[in-house]
């Protein structure tokens, strides 16, 4: 039947993008490296003028859970290829960690249309909040990840509220000053640790399992960065679910209409105000969560976490990405954790990588890699007219 | 104790010159397009690098001439790199975006502010490190009344306000000057009046950035110590000046960057461990103008056409 | 002399003042329910002001406005709106990077909606009250013309003029008004569009017997053909008012559109 075969066809290309990234991971020498990005771009591009697989592959996807249920298995067996070279899941669990940050930024940029430079710095609040408690009260992990939300949600309402008063650069100097003035203050604070940090940043633990330990299923053994790999998937997919339902409620549909014109908005009933605050509010938790996450698998956080770059960078993802698009987002968050970390002899230029990735993109692709999609709904448009 | 208060207002007057060179920089565009540059503070910073380099290899290369002029030259030749550089980053990546959404040169120049920085922390010769402008004025000052100005102070002092007074001539009574400000209060009706919209601007942006390296110049005369990560803050402070002045008048500019310099050096002065954290009092007064007074002190309200 | 019904919108003396400009300068206007004005004027005459001040982009700086009797004027545009007054622009805001549909589903916003909290444990209920609002937003496209239903999931971005001026009329009338404020609808559209567009909002009338509309316009082909009675603006003050014919003969008319001599 063609729609099986179709949804043969999309689980077979899944497959196949995840042996590209795989492979792509595994190579070592610096110039391969280069040759198989080079490849791949050129490939994905003459990929997607071929409208006949295009064709294939969006019929495909309209079954439902065609797409999901394999990416989810791919996603969940991609470490077991990576048991001998454990740093390479280490590096992936970063990236999702950042996933999920980018997220709720999106929430801000995307679909709210308010740029956000203090990501980063809510990032660092989650993070900080959580080591504070784990370190100096021994609470667990858990309780850190509560508080750390309340926290995060808290500074983000701070943060929204001048936002809403000011125009469109106002508002970023607004939160470049948020971010800067974080950042300078928990530097100065003794009881945050100063420019040492906190270290020895507990790890979970998960009915009394705690994630330091290794386990030890049948003959594998299972260390524990890829029991936290599965944990941040966990979050991450959480996160996805949310995001994905408040694009698709009557809040996503709001903020972009906020975004495209807030006084044709305002002239068809809406109210602004409470929109912005709620991307704030609800963009910094994502990022508390983050920020938790990152503190706990680091073990360590300090000042450097939360850098303005850290902020350039989250931004840089959304556009790179594509503003507005769940999954172009995380694309973003992968390919600029991922792409420097393979190229790592070059160290020094990866602020300079991700500016002129910034500027390229936002001159000779502003929408993104994967530019928003627009909403279908389950009507026949058939049924009206002749 | 009323010694280290003039030595701190001294301070505070120095610094003021160069926020305020930097805020008219950020003023005139903003003036003009709308437009905040958020990497001209890295001009400031480029400016200082390139000073530093032209006047050492100068005086290198001919040793045995008058060292004034060839610092003079040495700055000269900084100051108008940095002004095609400013031409240069408006040309590829603010042009581009005059007609999109105003959100998207921000972006951009935050990004070129990045690369540039990163290019001379990664080219330049010890570029990650501190760096020491040369010393180009003689030691020994004049005394006036209860101060003792140096030499360079009185240079900075004498070349801020004659600046300030060529701003001033400029605007008014030049013809360029008349089509910056007709450009920045309507943009369409200026282009259709036949003045040449992108060559004013070029203009613009060659004597804003210049002012930065002005600006970066003394920073290296009285401060003497920069760094590449410098020109993020400065940049940032002078943006923050221009604001709480009142985007869009260079009157405004030059209050808005004495403004925030007093504030940042008394506060770091006088508040007991606040040079650690004078920064954070500059981004609060920011903060909050942005709130309740985005206007500034001198600005206009700006009423958005529906 | 008007003696039973309330006027559905009334403006008592206006004046709209921008810092020494007075945009409006004193002007007393009023449409019934079931009602289509014509609002014309010269450029810079005050027309768009009026629109703005209605539904509160501005205040008036004297004078009040009455909509079904109620002062609104100082009220904030999402409250007006609630009130059912919708209006579209003369340079169609619309939400650009959003499908047709799109546009005219959020001209619903004002209905009931699903709580978002919903989101979190039922959110079938949300994706059906989507489906059901797209439904309606597909009907009233259709009713405009058949190239937008086909067209209902392109950006509005991508629109030609008049199917974007198309577009804001459907978004216009998912809100429910009962007063529609169209600002120079047929602006940009050649004389079979404008055709078009006058056959539509007739059709409109007739579905909607009760709606106020005031149509500011240049095209006068359209004011001769559908507005019931015409008030003319001049330099923020009204200057004539009558049936199409009565402004057409009207001196002081011809001389602000022609000017003097």
């Amino acid at each position: 039947m063609k729609k099986h075969s179709n949804v043969l066809y999309s689980i077979l290309f899944e497959i196949a993008i995840l042996a590209v990234f795989i492979v792509f991971l595994k190579i070592e020498s610096l110039i391969l490296n280069l040759i198989f990005l080079v490849v791949v771009a050129v490939g994905t591009y003459l990929l997607l003028k071929k409208t006949t697989i295009m064709a294939k592959l969006r019929a495909g996807s309209q079954t439902k859970g065609a797409v999901l249920f394999p990416l989810v298995v791919l996603t969940l067996i991609v470490p077991f290829f990576f048991l001998e070279n454990i740093y390479i899941v280490h590096v992936l669990t970063l990236a999702l960690i950042f996933a999920i940050a980018v997220l709720g930024l999106n929430f801000q940029i995307g679909s709210a249309g308010m740029v956000n430079f203090a990501q980063g710095t809510l990032m660092g609040i989650g993070a900080y909040t959580s080591a504070l408690l784990c370190t100096h009260f021994g609470v667990s992990f858990w309780v850190g990840l509560l508080a750390a939300i309340a926290v995060s949600a808290f500074f983000g309402l701070i943060l929204g509220l001048p936002t809403l008063k000011t125009k469109e650069y106002h508002l970023s100097l607004v939160t470049i000053a948020f971010a800067y003035v974080g950042y300078l203050l928990i530097l100065n604070m003794s009881w945050t640790g100063g420019p040492d940090g906190i270290a020895g940043i507990p790890k979970p633990k998960i009915f009394g399992f705690s994630l330091v330990n290794s386990l030890k299923i049948g003959g594998i053994v299972i260390s524990g960065t890829i029991l936290y790999y599965y944990l941040v998937i966990v979050f991450l997919g959480i996160g996805i679910i949310l995001a994905r339902r408040i694009h698709y409620s009557w809040l996503g549909i709001t903020w972009n209409a906020i975004r495209d014109d807030d006084i044709a908005a305002q002239c068809y009933g809406i109210r602004p105000t409470p929109y912005k605050l709620l991307s704030f509010v609800l963009g910094s938790i994502f990022a508390g969560v983050a920020g938790v996450l990152y503190a706990h698998f680091v073990g360590f956080i300090s000042t450097e976490s939360m850098a303005f770059s850290i902020d350039l960078l989250l931004v840089s993802m959304v556009i790179l990405g594509g503003m507005d698009n769940i999954y172009g987002v995380m694309i973003g968050a992968f390919l600029l954790i991922l792409i420097p970390e393979k190229f790592r002899s070059f160290e020094d230029f990866r602020l300079l990588f991700y500016g002129i990735v910034l500027v390229l993109m936002l001159i000779f692709r502003p929408q993104g890699l994967f530019p928003k999609r627009v909403r279908i709904y389950d009507i026949e448009r058939g049924k009206h007219g002749n | 104790m009323f010694v280290t208060f003039l030595m701190q207002l001294k301070n505070g007057i120095m610094l003021g010159c160069q926020y305020s060179l930097i805020a008219i920089g950020f003023t005139l565009f903003f003036g003009m397009l709308n437009v905040v540059v958020f990497c001209h503070g890295d001009f400031y910073i480029f400016a200082a690098f390139a000073g530093t380099a032209l006047i050492l290899g100068l005086t290198g290369l001919f040793p045995a001439s008058v060292s004034t002029i060839l610092v003079l030259i040495g700055l000269m030749i900084a100051m108008v790199l940095t002004g095609f550089l400013g031409v240069i980053v408006e040309k590829a990546t603010i042009k581009p975006f005059r007609k999109s959404h105003p959100v998207m040169p921000i972006l951009s120049t935050l990004a070129v502010g990045t690369i540039i920085e990163q290019l001379l922390k990664i080219f330049y010769p010890a570029g990650s490190n501190p760096q020491m402008f040369p010393s180009i004025f003689k030691q020994g000052g004049i005394h006036i009344g209860a101060f003792y100005l140096q030499t360079n102070e009185i240079a900075i002092l004498i070349v801020t306000a004659v600046i300030f007074l060529l701003m001033y001539i400029f605007l008014k009574n030049t013809k360029i000057g008349s089509q910056v400000i007709a450009i920045s209060q309507d943009f369409e009706a200026a282009s259709m009046m036949g003045i040449d919209v992108d060559k004013t601007i070029s203009i613009t942006f060659f004597i804003g950035a210049s002012l930065a390296a002005i600006a970066g110049f003394i920073n290296g005369i009285y401060f003497t110590v920069f760094r590449y990560d410098m020109g993020a803050i400065a940049g940032i402070k002078g943006f923050s000046a221009s604001v709480v002045g009142g985007l869009g008048s260079i009157f405004g500019a030059i209050l808005g960057g004495f403004l925030m310099a007093f504030v940042e050096t008394f506060a770091a002065a006088y508040i007991p461990g606040g040079s650690a954290i004078r920064d954070v009092f500059s981004f609060i007064v920011v903060l909050l103008f942005l709130i309740f007074r985005p206007t500034g002190i001198l600005g206009q309200r700006i009423v958005e056409k529906v | 002399m008007e003696t039973n019904a309330i006027k559905l919108l009334e403006a008592k003396d206006i004046v709209v003042q921008f810092g020494g400009l007075k945009a409006i300068n004193g002007v007393n206007l009023f449409v019934n329910r079931g009602e289509i004005l014509g609002l014309i004027g010269p450029n810079g005459s005050g027309k768009t002001t009026f629109f703005n001040v209605v539904t509160g982009i501005y205040t008036v700086t004297q004078g009040d406005i009455l909509f079904q009797g109620k002062s609104i004027s100082g009220k904030k545009p999402q409250e007006i709106a609630r009130l059912g007054i919708v209006r579209t622009f003369q340079n169609s805001r619309l939400w650009f990077d959003l499908s047709v549909l799109d546009n005219v589903i959020l001209g619903m916003y004002m209905r009931p909606r699903p709580s978002s909290l919903l989101t979190l444990y039922n959110f079938k209920k949300i994706k059906e009250d989507f489906r059901k609002k797209a439904e309606e937003a597909l009907a009233i496209l259709s009713t405009f013309n058949e190239e937008l239903v086909t067209n209902c999931y392109r950006r509005a971005s991508e629109l030609a003029l008049v199917d974007r001026r198309r577009v804001e009329i459907c978004r216009a009338l998912a809100a429910n008004p009962q007063l529609l404020l169209l600002d120079e609808p047929s602006a940009g559209m050649d004389p079979a569009e404008t055709n078009q567009l006058m056959e539509d909002i007739k059709k409109l009338k007739q579905t909607k017997e009760d709606i106020g509309i005031i149509i500011i316009e240049h095209d006068m082909s359209v004011i001769s053909s559908i507005a019931q009675r015409v008030v003319v603006f001049n330099f923020g003050k009204k200057i004539a008012e009558g049936n199409f014919k009565e402004i057409q003969a009207n001196e002081e008319v011809r001389e602000a559109y022609l000017g003097k001599g």
